[in-house]
């Protein structure tokens, strides 16, 4: 297990490396000098001198890049061109709302995709089946975005039951709205994901019907809703999890058009903000921010999954 | 004898079976295959497996070597590392007299010696028809234009006993035995000296067995062509083979003519695995000879003597001193430091 | 693999059917799904190809007043300009599928062939190339083609670049791992035994016998490009106006909700059974092919 783990860890540190390289780099990519891209369109000379002595910009390339992730290192990561807030701070502004976002989501994710993975599991054959693979499909073909602009039609502007726009409440202080606010973007992630999870519960859960335990449970004469509830779900489970983590560690910047549409102030509006108005240190940080938090999730789904089936670490 | 003896020069050995005006197509001398095991984090090297250790033998011309032995005793590594599939750790394999080296082009090696693989629903590629399988090599040898290959595939495919029609078949419409003659068919396309035949039957039905057994037989007599048979099977390779090799875990213990192996063999564990063969005479008996313990790792193998820790004769000099692949009476040679004991086992 | 209710095979006992082996291209053609699919897909690009003799009006030029309902001059109304919205959800097909296609191509022309090497050959290259295809597909899809775009600048050509590139570790990753499970297989050894060159290994005997699960990943890329692009284009980063993409015409929509609300739905429509064909024609493969991809599921959402 231990030694398992440090090879994750190992493939985890250099991918990271590279993360910050490219994400560093990326201010060369833009045309122009880095320095007007760091500091912003507004500055002056002054400002732009500044800050090239500041980041040493005036020192040779190689050393440029390491006095930058020395910086990273200790969470600096510039500020913004635009406000001149720290990307660190507004980053860790936005993250507990794209927590709730993601949070909310997923439940609804689950509890749509659960029932209807496990409805088409045990009855491949039945009009319900078909039902729910044409609603699968149609989960995943639909684009968030067009889903949230029927829902806005349908909910906020036709009947008056969400407010066109999310604003964030957090969930401890106002549950009723925090409920209404990110109810309907939730939802459209929500479906979109439910369309995945609900194959992956479907597929998994035949897969495990098909196995001799199950047989040998049936044989025994365990009642149908034990063998399924006990023997073949637990096991369908397992794969789900991966899955399901996998989901989570996409739902951040994963998610830029939905909160545009929704206005939700999330961690993708602020990169969508960014992105519009050239503002490099957060496009820097945030796209950063994602690959770690991307990598350190799927680090943890690895190894969790390793400790509930031995056998992976084998691989 | 044209089976020299170890560490002696190559054409020394040969004794009066009226072979010694042939020299052999295929010599294999001292040939070690020795595959890393890593362990850990950074895959640090921990030891290595002895697939191959010190192996020699000799293929004469329009003749077969049978090389047997328990699965893991290293004889598929054997034929793989002649081919060059894998990289001798060391030793040396000539053909025709040729030293085959690193700097070899694998595609003039490909000319004189050819591969038979065992499973003959994964050795053919599923996606080219049978006629362009079996032409595989002249493509890769840039020999003859399309039509001229389609010519061969037909001559190779009457040799075989494959029909014309089955010619633009993809190897999925063919059964087991069919695509184990396509397989020959292939090895045969360049008309190469040598073949080696990896377990070329064991996949195959009982009734199959036979027949292609046979058509290499025909072939051989055809052609001129010598074979390395590698099988598990004794039965199979008495069929087929001139001269027997007996492995166990890496090294040849017995290698000498058919006759002689298999009717009086000397090793203890050639007496063993031939008394664990069915005999075909109802009411006939005999001894079988149980060997007991299991087959010792080859990270690790025993000092002295590999089979000693199995062996029914051993003594204390078989840990101490390897015993050394000779003569010992006339023309079959031996590694056992008791093989001129009590030979009525059998 | 769905079977129709109306074929004799579903009459005949099910043993004898069993025991039939049917081919990928009969399983493909039996599948409600995949059939489906590749009729709604053809018959988009029969749409995107004939633009100009479907599409009543310019897409460009003012045709009427602005903000009409749909009537019988203007199926789908017009948007804020005057221009004929059925004519633009038109021609913003042919927009989608060359970017689908551009997007696509570009992936899998870079993807395979490097995955194959890097597969077949291994060391440190291999290494290193696994490492920068973990890095971007840490980065959601949409992500990744917004900050391309923030760098290089928005256009057609540039977007489907963007898209193309965040699609081509997958390839890759499909790619190598195909390859790998090949090496060792006999009829790679066979080849190397006959003395084929590396290279003839690699793309005559490995490459056709991966194809089917690349094939697959084609159609999913595609889906995903034709997502990106119009969320992308939704946002203000992708296809500029006036040219008419489908997300170009959802984000102005937004403005006129009270106003003209089927400008805010037709064009969704198109795109999702746009995207809807391709997954069908995805699936029917994958069930005909028996394979799976290594995809990024997340990367379409948006």
């Amino acid at each position: 297990m231990g030694s398992y783990v440090i090879r994750r860890l190992l493939q985890f540190v250099p991918v990271i490396l590279l993360a910050s390289v490219a994400v560093w780099a990326l201010i060369y990519a833009v045309p122009g000098n880095p320095a007007d891209a760091l500091v912003g369109p507004d500055a002056t000379p002054q400002a732009v001198a500044a800050a090239k002595v500041r980041l040493g910009l005036d020192r040779p390339v190689v050393e440029q890049y390491f006095i930058w992730l020395g910086h990273a290192l200790h969470l600096d990561l510039g500020h913004s061109a635009i406000s001149g807030q720290p990307v660190t701070e507004l980053m860790a502004s936005r993250i507990p709302a794209s927590i709730q976002l993601a949070v909310f989501s997923m439940v609804i994710g689950l509890v749509l995709a659960f029932p209807l993975g496990i409805a088409s599991a045990l009855k491949p054959r039945s009009v319900l089946t078909k039902a729910i693979n044409l609603y699968q499909a149609v989960a995943l073909a639909v684009p968030t975005f067009w889903v949230g602009i029927l829902l806005i039609i349908g909910l906020a502007i036709r009947v008056h039951l969400f407010p066109s726009i999310s604003n964030y409440v957090p969930f401890w202080a106002d549950p009723v709205g925090a409920f209404k606010n990110t109810f309907m973007p939730a939802l459209c992630l929500g479906t979109f994901i439910s369309g995945i999870i609900a194959r992956f519960v479907t597929a998994s859960l035949r897969q495990s019907m098909s196995q001799d335990y199950i047989r040998t449970a049936r044989a025994k004469g365990v009642p149908e809703y034990g063998v399924i509830s006990r023997h073949a779900l637990r096991n369908a489970l397992l794969p789900t999890v991966t899955i399901v983590g996998l989901q989570v560690g996409s739902f951040l910047g994963g998610t830029v058009v939905t909160e545009v549409v929704f206005s939700y102030p999330g961690l993708g509006r602020m990169i969508y903000s960014a992105v519009t108005s050239r503002d490099y240190p957060v496009i820097q940080g945030a796209v950063l921010f994602i690959v770690v938090a991307f990598l350190a999730i799927n680090l943890v789904v690895d190894v969790l999954y390793a400790y509930l089936d031995p056998r992976v670490q084998l691989r | 004898m044209s089976v020299r003896t170890e560490g002696k020069d190559a054409g020394s050995g040969g004794d009066t079976l009226g072979r010694d005006a042939k020299t052999p197509v295929l010599q294999v001398e001292h040939l070690v295959k020795h595959f890393p095991v890593r362990k850990g984090v950074f895959g640090r090297r921990v030891g290595e497996v002895h697939a191959v250790s010190d192996v020699s033998f000799e293929v004469f011309k329009g003749q077969t070597l049978g090389l047997v032995g328990e699965s893991g005793c290293g004889k598929s590594t054997t034929g793989r590392t002649v081919m060059r599939l894998l990289e001798p750790t060391s030793g040396v394999v000539r053909l025709q007299g040729q030293e085959i080296t690193a700097a070899t082009n694998p595609r003039d090696l490909a000319r004189d010696m050819a591969f038979v693989f065992q499973d003959p629903f994964a050795s053919l590629n599923p996606r080219l028809t049978a006629a362009k399988n079996v032409t595989e090599p002249l493509r890769i040898q840039g020999a003859g234009d399309a039509a001229q290959r389609r010519a061969r595939a037909l001559e190779l495919f009457a040799h075989v006993g494959l029909r014309e029609d089955q010619l633009d078949r993809l190897p999925s419409e063919f059964s087991g035995g069919q695509r184990q003659r396509i397989g020959i068919a292939r090895a045969l396309a360049l008309s190469p000296k040598v073949v080696i035949l990896d377990e070329p039957v064991s996949a195959l039905d009982v009734s199959v067995q036979a027949q292609v057994l046979n058509l290499l037989k025909r072939l051989q007599a055809e052609t001129d062509v010598a074979f390395l048979f590698i099988s598990h099977d004794l039965s199979v390779v008495r069929h087929l083979c001139d001269r027997v090799a007996v492995m166990y875990l890496g090294k040849i213990v017995e290698i000498g003519d058919r006759a002689q192996v298999y009717d009086r063999p000397l090793h203890p564990y050639t007496q063993a695995l031939l008394s664990a063969v069915p005999v075909p005479v109802p009411g006939a008996r005999r001894n079988r000879i149980v060997l007991q313990g299991d087959l010792p790792s080859p990270v690790n193998p025993p000092k002295g003597c590999r089979f000693r820790t199995r062996c029914p004769k051993a003594q204390a000099i078989c840990a101490e001193k390897e015993p050394e692949l000779a003569s010992r009476t006339g023309a079959q040679l031996v590694a056992c430091h008791f093989a001129d004991d009590d030979r009525s086992m059998v | 693999m769905t079977a129709s209710p109306a074929t004799s095979a579903a009459v005949a006992p099910r043993v004898a059917t069993r025991r039939v082996r049917y081919s990928a291209r009969q399983k493909f053609l039996r599948s409600t799904s995949g059939l489906i699919g590749t009729l709604v897909f053809l018959v988009l690009v029969v749409i995107a190809i004939a633009a100009p003799l479907i599409a009543p009006d310019s897409p460009l030029k003012r045709a009427g007043d602005a903000l009409q309902q749909p009537n019988a001059h203007h199926w789908f109304g017009t948007d804020e300009l005057g221009r004929d919205l059925f004519s633009r959800v038109i021609y913003g097909t042919r927009l989608s599928l060359e970017t689908a296609v551009g997007a696509a191509a570009l992936s899998c022309v870079v993807g395979l062939p490097v995955g194959i090497v890097t597969g077949y050959l291994g060391g440190w290259v291999d290494a290193v190339i696994m490492r920068v295809t973990d890095f971007v597909l840490a980065v959601p899809e949409i992500l990744f083609a917004l900050v391309v775009v923030a760098t290089l600048g928005s256009g057609v050509f540039k977007l489907t670049l963007a898209i193309g590139i965040g699609a081509t570790p997958a390839f890759i990753r499909l790619a190598r791992a195909s390859t790998l499970s090949l090496r060792d297989t006999e009829y790679v050894l066979a080849a190397r035994s006959m003395g084929a060159a590396k290279r003839d290994i690699m793309f005559r005997t490995v490459m056709p016998n991966i194809l089917p699960p690349i094939f697959v990943q084609i159609v999913v890329t595609a889906s995903v490009a034709i997502l990106v692009a119009a969320a992308l284009s939704f946002v203000g980063l992708g296809t500029p106006p006036p040219a008419p993409s489908w997300g170009g015409m959802l984000q102005t929509s937004r403005s006129y909700l009270y106003q003209q609300v089927w400008y805010a739905i037709l064009p969704g429509v198109a795109l999702a059974i746009t995207v809807g064909a391709l997954d069908a024609i995805g699936r029917g493969l994958q069930q005909a092919l028996g394979t799976e991809t290594a995809t990024k599921a997340s990367g379409a959402m948006g």
